[in-house]
């Protein structure tokens, strides 16, 4: 059960389990949430996540050679995300490692801490001097994810947030706060201790009141990750688990000395793959295409869908296809997908789907709150006296 | 495979190749092609660019593809080198029919 399980069954959560832990799936505010997500703040409980400290004097060694990115890229208040995968290869699960002081802090939203200390267990050499320490039982994780959310941050945690890089993290009163997300936008994750974190979770919601902060359950993701596809073993890790196919190579440093499945990547990367997971677009906004319909070119089947949903931001139906090495591009029209009734015509395009409005938000001269400042790029062109061109 | 889907795949393949190839060479990048998905994200985790390397790419367009980017233009091209393969192949089929 999450710690802040009193505050949520107060504000009526629908309850779910996830990574073994009991926490909000839903408020019945999905629409909503989804806004926020793109457009002002959302909040929610990550207390799923699981937190392991690796520490040791042989912490580096032995994590770089687990881990299939580059630790040796990553210093002090600093982070990587990448992949841990098995012998063959093959995705078990992806990872934030965050660097810090004589210590290394994992966090995978898909295991456990004791989960990612079982699993790490089965690599460690022995003589090998590494402790393995999960730290569920002392934090839960807060996320605050949204094109102002940097704004909150600050003036709850200081101005030095907005400085704060993606893919770095900062101490905090009773706790770090990290930067770094899967959806497209600003992304905080607080991981507090327990003694903080319900007084934090009541700060955020006052705070965020003036910026329209909405509080999630999980399942606001099936939405955001629609949009911005990321690792999910239950949808993508069901078709695949293989980095090549999944288009994630980029988490995978090939160049290291050693890691666990690199050998066997390799060899399926020169071997060449059959399929890969490419993004659709359906050319109609009704339609009745489900997870594992087919995938057609005239009447040749070249794939069949792994993910499917409708994005509201785009007003499309929208997926992703595992498809035939040879069709697998994007920018193409002329396939089908079988519906109930008939074909529907798709057309290929890239991944994200949407164009996050992060990208138009700049903390150093943008505002969600002060009148004085515009909210965006399109809104500081909107303000622009006419012949002046704002500075992007 | 009909003659218009291969040629089309034909051209986003040779686009997607001298896009990976001028970010390998200009941004001393360590992987080799095929290292790259086509879905890579450019900045971020992904290729993990910075505003430096945005310039660079810019000069990549305007040098490989004579393309030159004005500063009104919807940055999201930018996202990954799919997206960068589109803005150029959009950019080349504008240019063809003028």
């Amino acid at each position: 059960m999450t710690h802040l399980a009193s505050i949520h069954r107060y504000r009526k959560a629908v309850m779910s389990e996830r990574n073994g832990i009991t926490l909000p799936a839903s408020f019945n505010n999905e629409a909503s949430a989804h806004g926020a997500l793109r457009e002002s703040i959302l909040l929610a409980d990550y207390s799923h996540f699981g937190l392991l400290e690796v520490s040791g004097e042989d912490r580096f060694d032995f994590l770089d050679r687990v881990v299939a990115g580059d630790l040796a890229y990553i210093r002090e208040e600093q982070a990587l995300y990448s992949l841990i995968l098995d012998n063959e290869g093959y995705i078990i699960t992806d990872i934030y490692v965050l660097c810090d002081d004589e210590r290394y802090l994992l966090l995978s939203e898909w295991f456990t801490g004791k989960g990612l200390a079982d699993l790490l267990g089965h690599y460690m050499k022995s003589g090998e001097s590494v402790i393995l320490k999960t730290r569920n039982r002392e934090n839960g994780v807060l996320l605050v994810e949204g094109p102002y959310s940097w704004e909150l941050m600050a003036e709850i945690f200081g101005i030095d947030v907005i400085g704060l890089p993606y893919m770095e993290f900062m101490p905090v009163e009773g706790g770090l706060l990290f930067r770094g997300g899967k959806h497209g936008e600003f992304s905080y994750k607080l991981i507090m201790e327990v003694a903080v974190l319900a007084d934090v979770w009541k700060q955020l919601q006052e705070h965020g009141e003036r910026y329209d902060i909405e509080v999630s359950g999980l399942d606001f993701q099936i939405a955001a990750r629609l949009e911005n596809p990321c690792w999910n073993p239950m949808i993508l890790g069901k078709v695949t688990r293989c980095p090549i196919e999944l288009q994630m190579q980029w988490a995978v440093r090939y160049d290291k000395d050693e890691f666990v499945g690199r050998d066997a990547l390799k060899r399926r990367l020169e071997e060449g793959v059959k399929r890969r997971v490419v993004g659709f677009c359906c050319e109609e906004s009704i339609v009745d295409v489900r997870v594992g319909s087919r995938v057609f070119h005239g009447d040749r089947i070249i794939g069949e869908v792994a993910v499917v949903g409708y994005s509201a931001f785009r007003q499309a139906v929208i997926g992703q296809a595992i498809i035939d090495n040879s069709y697998a591009y994007a920018g193409l029209g002329g396939y089908t997908i079988e519906s109930e009734d008939e074909k529907v015509a798709i057309s290929t395009v890239p991944v994200p789907f949407i164009g996050n409005f992060s990208f138009l938000v700049n903390p150093s001269e943008h505002s969600y709150v002060d009148p004085s400042r515009p909210k965006s790029f399109l809104d500081q062109v909107e303000r622009q006296p006419a012949g002046e061109e704002a500075e992007i | 495979m009909e003659s218009d889907l291969e040629s089309t795949i034909e051209q986003r393949k040779d686009v997607l190749r001298r896009v990976k190839e001028g970010l390998i060479v200009r941004l001393n990048l360590y992987q080799i092609v095929n290292q790259i998905d086509d879905d890579t994200p450019l900045f971020g985790s992904g290729l993990k660019l910075d505003s430096v390397d945005a310039t660079e790419l810019l000069v990549m367009l305007d040098e490989e593809f004579g393309i030159q980017v004005s500063e009104s233009e919807d940055p999201f091209y930018l996202r990954s080198v799919n997206s960068l393969a589109s803005f150029i192949i959009s950019r080349q089929t504008k240019t063809n029919k003028n």
